[in-house]
């Protein structure tokens, strides 16, 4: 897979940058008032999905395209993240910035748990138990009654209560609410990256994944970045259950469906796996197109099933991916281009 | 003194031994040669040294410490570079990343530090590329700093994975076969930077098949033949030497 | 007896496994889907009023054709790009698969009775059915001309030549797209054949083949991939160690046995219980 490159990239000449930052500014507008543009709640609706899965797609873009491991992990750090700050929120009376933060925290510390030994074994080994750990999550969370409440699940799930200093107490219940707390959130997860990526520790992700024993003779230790970027991507994915808990004031054993796989794996690698923007737009397209299809669940797998294959096989780079190449053909005219791919 | 020092070195591979009881040792300041035949076990001391390969006996010291197995990473940032016979570099990153990515800014390095880019690791960074730049402008490859590496010629990308050891201010460079493959006006720039190099302080072990090389930059050499130790002297006194003709020559 | 049995069926599907990955260094996600796609390829064949040995050569060969079509489209044009992809391109296969079943034939569990099979026998005291003694016979005969295959044929030692060194074997001019293509056949006709003799004793239906092809992974992990009788054994130890935990332990979280004794070995012993046996 084509991955993320940190690129030292020259920076941009000025006049660019002016463009650059107009642009900015002009997104940050739109995306400020947006709520009191779309009338439609259910578009409302699909908005804060997308910022839900705009972090859950970069969360998992950190493991798979940066770091190139292909975990099948992931949803289940989602169901423990939500799981975490529902259980927190509902049987001990966190309030729920903490409790939130916990489950983020909780879920990376599952991670490194996880990743202890699983992080050794060869790629494919990896893979596969990383997807026995999916499915044994989702057992657990369907027979441990006591604690999960079972299939059913946990309905009525308190809605945010946020207790920001000077500002007293937030309660968000509306659909703006609930918009401008995940706006908040994809803007803190896309910096993170963002700095993550351009970065020492993204160029050494990238070094393992190009040639671990290169990277390891350079004097990189392997196993402990990979337990950390695992864990990162954890972390958020942990976050993203969480909100999604507390925003459909519901939590059950379908947080963790194998489902999210395909759909993750679509926005990653149609979006443009290593690039912020290409896997933005995949969160955003692949969670309002589906809607407007109205098609059963199982015929829009199987069209995911086949986007997949076609993209894998036709365009693995995503659309990021060829943005990316689009633009770097335009800054180094002479070099990037032949066949950088 | 001893920099690099291994008593009894032995390897196995499945019932063929790779390395018998060698005993090698390389001073500080020494360019020393290890030569011998296909399959002697040249490279296969390399990877016991860095930690490649687990040893099956005796003992390998750095410094007077023992460094037998430890974990390849490790040994790195105990000051151990080294290249490969066959080209190991990222070839879809560009030079400078290259280079950057040879150094580790400082052992156990705090990672959040480093995505938050506190001012202590801008500083770092900034030290980094000026080495880097310093590096490349020293072995010519400066105008191709933002090139992908793959893009290089395979002389060219020697060179990087030749210069990319010396980022860390490494205590010995351990090479194998840098001038393989190579044309031989490259070859000379080759032994002319590991003369210079040498000039300033560094010690190298080099892996050669070239005997004109040998012969030309090493102080001392050790041969090998089927893992053993089987001669080893100043680089005249091996060129006459029965036993080494006989393995390049013999049976 | 179910845990022999179960081992007889999860060493078929998992065996299918370790071949493909041995010579194509591809873990097959969709396997399971094979295995399905056999069991309801056999309902079919069974619902045509058609004989069950019928079926189940049906099911081994339409496994078979289809494992060649999605070789030859799906796998080989990714071969030799990066490594992830064309384990994704299993992925996606697993999902079209799964969802397609469930459209084409509802969620709805079938079932098929198959005469003779259904009857019983007094082994030693211990009750029997036909089909039991069947699946085992036919997994002792299909391994036996496995081995011989492998061992013997012309065909079989290019498998192993090319599971242990592609690159030698492409300069010997063995050819190693026509290898890789029987190799991926092969493993979804094993994968068939498991569904074809587990149809009548267990209720098929779409997303059957998920827990099955976990344990078989587990197998394939456990007894070194790509190495055959390794693989062997570790699904009937897993098989057994199951029906054990069913019987003395938990019934609600069976499926985590495997997993567990896995993620056990794998913890003291990374490379598998065997390691890697060059070659198949």
């Amino acid at each position: 897979m084509r991955g993320g490159f940190p690129l030292t990239r020259p920076s941009p000449p000025r006049g660019q940058r002016v463009m650059w930052a107009l642009m900015l500014v002009a997104g940050g507008v739109l995306l400020a008032g947006l709520p009191y543009v779309v009338t439609s709640a259910y578009v409302m609706h699909l908005i804060i999905f997308s910022g839900i899965y705009i972090i859950f797609a970069l969360s998992y873009d950190i493991v798979v395209g940066y770091l190139g491991m292909l975990s099948l992990a992931h949803p289940a750090f989602y169901g423990v993240g939500a799981y975490t700050s529902v259980l927190l929120v509902m049987q001990l009376d966190v309030p729920f910035l903490p409790a939130f933060a916990a489950a983020g925290l909780l879920a990376a510390l599952v991670a490194v748990v996880v990743g202890y030994p699983a992080l050794r074994l060869s790629y494919h080994s990896f893979a596969i138990v990383t997807l026995a750990f999916t499915l044994i999550v989702r057992i657990v969370w369907i027979n441990w009654v006591s604690l999960t409440n079972g299939p059913m699940g946990i309905p009525g799930v308190p809605r945010p209560r946020l207790d920001v200093p000077f500002l007293g107490q937030i309660r968000v219940e509306t659909s703006t609410g609930y918009y401008y707390l995940i706006l908040v959130l994809v803007l803190l997860t896309c910096s993170f990256v963002y700095l993550m990526i351009h970065s020492r520790v993204g160029r050494v992700l990238v070094s393992i994944r190009e040639n671990e024993v290169l990277a390891e003779t350079l004097g990189v230790n392997a196993f402990r970045y990979r337990m950390v970027a695992f864990a990162i991507g954890a972390l958020f994915a942990g976050i993203a259950g969480s909100f999604t808990a507390h925003y459909i004031t519901f939590v059950g054993p379908e947080f963790t469906d194998f489902y999210y796989i395909t759909m993750l794996l679509i926005m990653v690698i149609l979006g443009g796996s290593g690039t912020i923007h290409g896997v933005i737009l995949g969160a955003i397209v692949f969670t309002f197109v589906p809607e407007y299809l109205r098609i059963t669940p199982e015929f829009r797998d199987v069209i995911y099933g086949c986007i997949l294959l076609l993209t894998i096989v036709f365009m693995p780079g995503g659309i990021g991916g060829k943005l990316n190449d689009v633009l770097a053909r335009r800054r180094v005219p002479s070099h990037a281009a032949a066949g950088n791919r | 003194m001893r920099l690099l020092e291994t008593v009894d070195l032995t390897k196995n591979f499945l019932g063929l031994t790779a390395l018998d009881r060698v005993n090698f040792h390389v001073d500080r300041g020494e360019i020393v040669g290890l030569i011998g035949p296909n399959g002697s076990g040249k490279t296969t001391l390399f990877n016991c040294a860095t930690g490649l390969l687990p040893v099956s006996g005796g003992r390998i010291k750095l410094k007077g410490e023992d460094i037998t197995n430890r974990k390849t990473h490790e040994i790195a940032l105990r000051g151990v570079s080294r290249t490969f016979q066959l080209i190991r570099i990222f070839p879809r990153l560009t030079v400078l990343e290259n280079m950057l990515l040879a150094i580790q800014q400082h052992q156990g390095e705090r990672i959040l530090a480093s995505i938050l880019k506190t001012p202590r690791v801008r500083r770092l960074e900034r030290d980094a590329r000026d080495r880097a730049a310093e590096l490349l402008d020293f072995v010519g490859l400066a105008p191709l700093a933002d090139d992908p590496a793959a893009h290089l010629s395979y002389g060219q990308q020697k060179l990087l994975e030749f210069i990319m050891a010396f980022m860390p201010q490494p205590e010995i460079v351990l090479l194998d076969e840098p001038t393989a493959a190579v044309n031989p006006t490259m070859i000379q720039r080759m032994m002319d930077h590991i003369v210079e190099l040498n000039r300033r302080g560094h010690t190298f072990c080099i892996i050669e098949h070239n005997m004109d090389v040998v012969m030309d930059l090493c102080h001392r050499v050790v041969v090998l033949d089927y893992g053993e130790k089987i001669a080893e002297g100043k680089p005249d006194e091996i060129r006459n030497n029965r036993d080494v003709i006989e393995a390049y020559f013999g049976g | 007896m179910n845990g022999l049995s179960f081992g007889a069926i999860y060493a078929m599907v998992a065996v299918g496994l370790t071949i493909v990955f041995g010579i194509l260094e591809v873990v097959n996600f969709a396997q399971g889907e094979f295995y399905m796609l056999g069991a309801y390829l056999t309902y079919l064949v069974i619902l045509a009023q058609l004989p069950y040995p019928i079926a189940i050569l049906v099911a081994v060969a339409g496994m078979a054709v289809i494992g060649l079509l999605v070789e030859r489209f799906a796998i080989r044009p990714l071969i030799g790009k990066a490594w992830q992809l064309p384990i994704l391109s299993t992925l996606g296969i697993s999902i079209i698969t799964q969802n397609g079943a469930i459209l084409l034939w509802t969620p709805n569990p079938r079932t098929i009775i198959v005469e003779t099979a259904s009857r019983s026998l007094d082994v030693l005291g211990v009750v029997i059915t036909y089909q039991r003694l069947l699946i085992i016979l036919l997994a002792v005969v299909v391994f036996t001309a496995l081995h011989y295959f492998v061992q013997k044929t012309k065909t079989g030692k290019a498998m192993r030549a090319v599971s242990q060194n592609k690159e030698a074997c492409q300069i010997l001019g063995i050819d190693v797209a026509r290898i890789s293509t029987i190799a991926f056949a092969l493993g979804a006709g094993l994968s068939g054949l498991g569904g074809a003799v587990v149809a009548p004793v267990m209720a098929i239906h779409p997303v059957m083949g998920i827990l099955v092809v976990i344990k078989c992974f587990a197998a394939v992990i456990m007894g070194g991939f790509g190495n055959i009788h390794g693989t062997i054994l570790a699904a009937f130890i897993l098989a057994i160690v199951e029906s054990f935990a069913v019987a003395y332990v938990s019934l609600q979280y069976k499926d985590m046995f495997a997993f567990i004794v896995m993620i056990a070995i794998l913890l003291f012993r990374p490379h598998g219980l065997f390691g890697r046996k060059v070659g198949i």
